[in-house]
């Protein structure tokens, strides 16, 4: 079956570049979702301050994907649910999956729009069986926000990240106790604001620089042991404490879900564990694009559907005017920057470079140093959790041969 | 009295300090205007919007308060949302309580619902 555009992925990511795309030309195309409804992970992120970038008001995730699926629908795009990718070749052949049966597309072009997955609680390193208690952060969302079932009445949750927090708020307001997060790092990957109004709203205790060392219980969790750790991130001894519990969340952080990248043989981006792309998210493969938790971890998805938008655009214009020659120059992550994306920038063109610091602190300038020009931006504050842009014009380009953007400390 | 907030408004997060004498509010930190008035309600009645899921016949529907609730009723809106049961189509933003809170602050649905629907992901 011939197809002029496949986006693989309904949530945030596909549905908007699908409406780009569809905007700059595009007819013959088709979503794929593996689930019921498309809308992604957005369906369980109930709570508001979605949106405030794009929409200029804080939406609740569902609203914000009804945005999408309302536009997806006023232009007729077609959206297969239930429909699993099971392969995609480097050729852009996309065999699917469904009721049905099984179907090949062979593609033009191909978005890749597949989002992330939560890192597993299997990758730690804690003492103890494995009981029952024991959730991913965004699992138990799932439970309590589409199920509505609470998993557990007495948690601890390892790991600060937003969905750690916002679990934090939600199983607190359906009545369970809270007793603490725990955060390996010296700083929480989570947003600021989540931190206010998810634990200090309800007086729940973030204890930096410590981790659970041990989970008690047999066939269902009755407590863990946190203790503090050290520079090496090694528990430190007598620093150890018992605190009762049934239930235990991870989040520890999310992955690129990129097994069907692989067997396309793309290279990923061992910082961002997602593809390498240029300023129109395209990858190594010509015709095939990436957009989304797919190719770098967001934090906030008014970012997520603005990238999609370039990769759906940049899509149409490889299906209707064809493959174009690039003049490409790398990126490069310089002082106290974990990365930069994207990793290649076509000359010619403008384009905004997202990256995320190490590490946390306040005063910090942005330098860009891309051959002779040399740019400088001054922040507030920076911090991992919250991934900073700016904007380069094809001007500064010129006579560039890498562009470096590093963070100092001002002053 | 000097107090710190982080104001919510808004993913930057900014760093608040409020300095009340008596009669007058003073607010530093602030990005923009919203953490003003954010940080000024913050010492005066502290509000939040409060988002939840509601029981329907076969699967949850995610509702919201239209508006922000006063924080000491977080949670008695929350037992009134709790024992809440939809047993009808509803649309996206259709009021599903007028007064959740007791000062007529409407409780919507954040999402249509069908009441055949499933919660099949
Ligand atoms: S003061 Fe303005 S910019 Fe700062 S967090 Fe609040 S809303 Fe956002």
């Amino acid at each position: 079956m011939k197809k002029q555009l496949v986006i693989i992925g309904g949530g945030p990511a596909g549905l908007a570049a699908a409406v780009a795309a569809y905007d700059a030309g595009v007819r013959d195309m088709v979503v794929i979702e593996r689930e019921e409804k498309a809308g992604g992970i957005l369906k369980q992120c109930i709570h508001n301050g979605f949106g405030l970038t794009r929409f200029k008001e804080s939406m609740t995730g569902p609203e914000y994907a009804q945005r999408f699926l309302d536009e997806v629908q006023k232009r007729g795009i077609e959206v297969r649910t239930n429909t699993f990718v099971t392969a995609l070749s480097p050729e852009k052949q996309v065999t699917c999956r469904s009721e049905e049966g099984i179907f090949t597309y062979e593609a033009d072009a191909v978005i890749l729009a597949m989002g992330c997955r939560e890192r597993s609680k299997g990758a730690l390193n804690i003492a103890g069986t494995r009981p029952a208690g024991l959730y991913s952060a965004g699992t138990a969302q799932k439970y309590v926000n589409i199920f509505g079932h609470l998993p557990g009445k007495k948690v601890v949750i390892l790991g600060s990240g937003d969905i750690g927090l916002i679990m934090a708020r939600r199983m607190t307001l359906e009545g369970a106790k809270v007793e603490c997060v725990c955060e390996i790092m010296e700083h929480s990957s989570g947003l600021k604001r989540n931190i206010a109004q998810c634990l200090d709203d309800f007086g729940i205790p973030l204890y930096l620089e410590h981790t659970i060392v041990e989970i008690k219980g047999d066939e269902r969790v009755e407590g863990v042991v946190i203790a503090k750790v050290d520079k090496e991130k090694k528990p430190v001894p007598g620093t150890e404490r018992e605190i009762a519990c049934d239930t235990v969340l991870f989040s520890v952080g999310l992955i690129p879900e990129n097994e069907l990248t692989k067997g396309a043989a793309l290279p990923l981006d061992p910082r961002t564990k997602g593809c390498l792309v240029d300023g129109s998210r395209e990858t190594d493969i010509p015709g095939i694009f990436a957009c989304g938790n797919v190719l770098h971890v967001h934090d906030l998805v008014d970012f997520v559907s603005e990238e999609a938008e370039i990769a759906g655009r940049a899509a149409a214009e490889y299906i209707l005017c064809g493959e174009r020659e690039k003049q490409l120059v790398l990126t490069s992550a310089g002082e106290n920057v974990a990365y930069v994306l994207p990793q290649r920038v076509e000359k010619g063109r403008d384009v905004k470079l997202y990256f995320r610091v190490r590490s946390a602190f306040r005063g910090a300038v942005i330098r860009v140093e891309a051959g002779s020009v040399q740019k400088a931006y001054k922040r507030i504050a920076v911090a991992p959790g919250e991934m900073d842009n700016v904007t380069l014009k094809a001007a500064d380009l010129t006579d560039a041969d890498n562009i470096r953007v590093s963070v100092l400390r001002e002053g | 009295m000097e107090r710190q907030f982080v104001c919510i408004e808004c993913p930057r997060g900014c760093a608040l300090t409020v300095t009340t004498d008596g009669k007058t509010v003073n607010v530093t930190g602030n990005f923009c205007p919203r953490g003003k008035k954010y940080a000024e309600a913050e010492v005066s009645c502290p509000r939040r919007v409060v988002t939840s899921s509601v029981r329907g016949m076969s699967a949850m529907i995610p509702v919201k308060t239209r508006g922000e609730v006063k924080k000491e009723n977080i949670f008695a809106v929350m037992k009134r949302i709790r024992a809440l049961r939809i047993n009808r189509d509803v649309a996206l933003g259709e009021v599903l309580d007028p007064d959740i809170d007791g000062e007529g602050t409407p409780l919507i649905a954040t999402a249509q619902y069908h009441r055949e629907q499933t919660d099949g992901q």
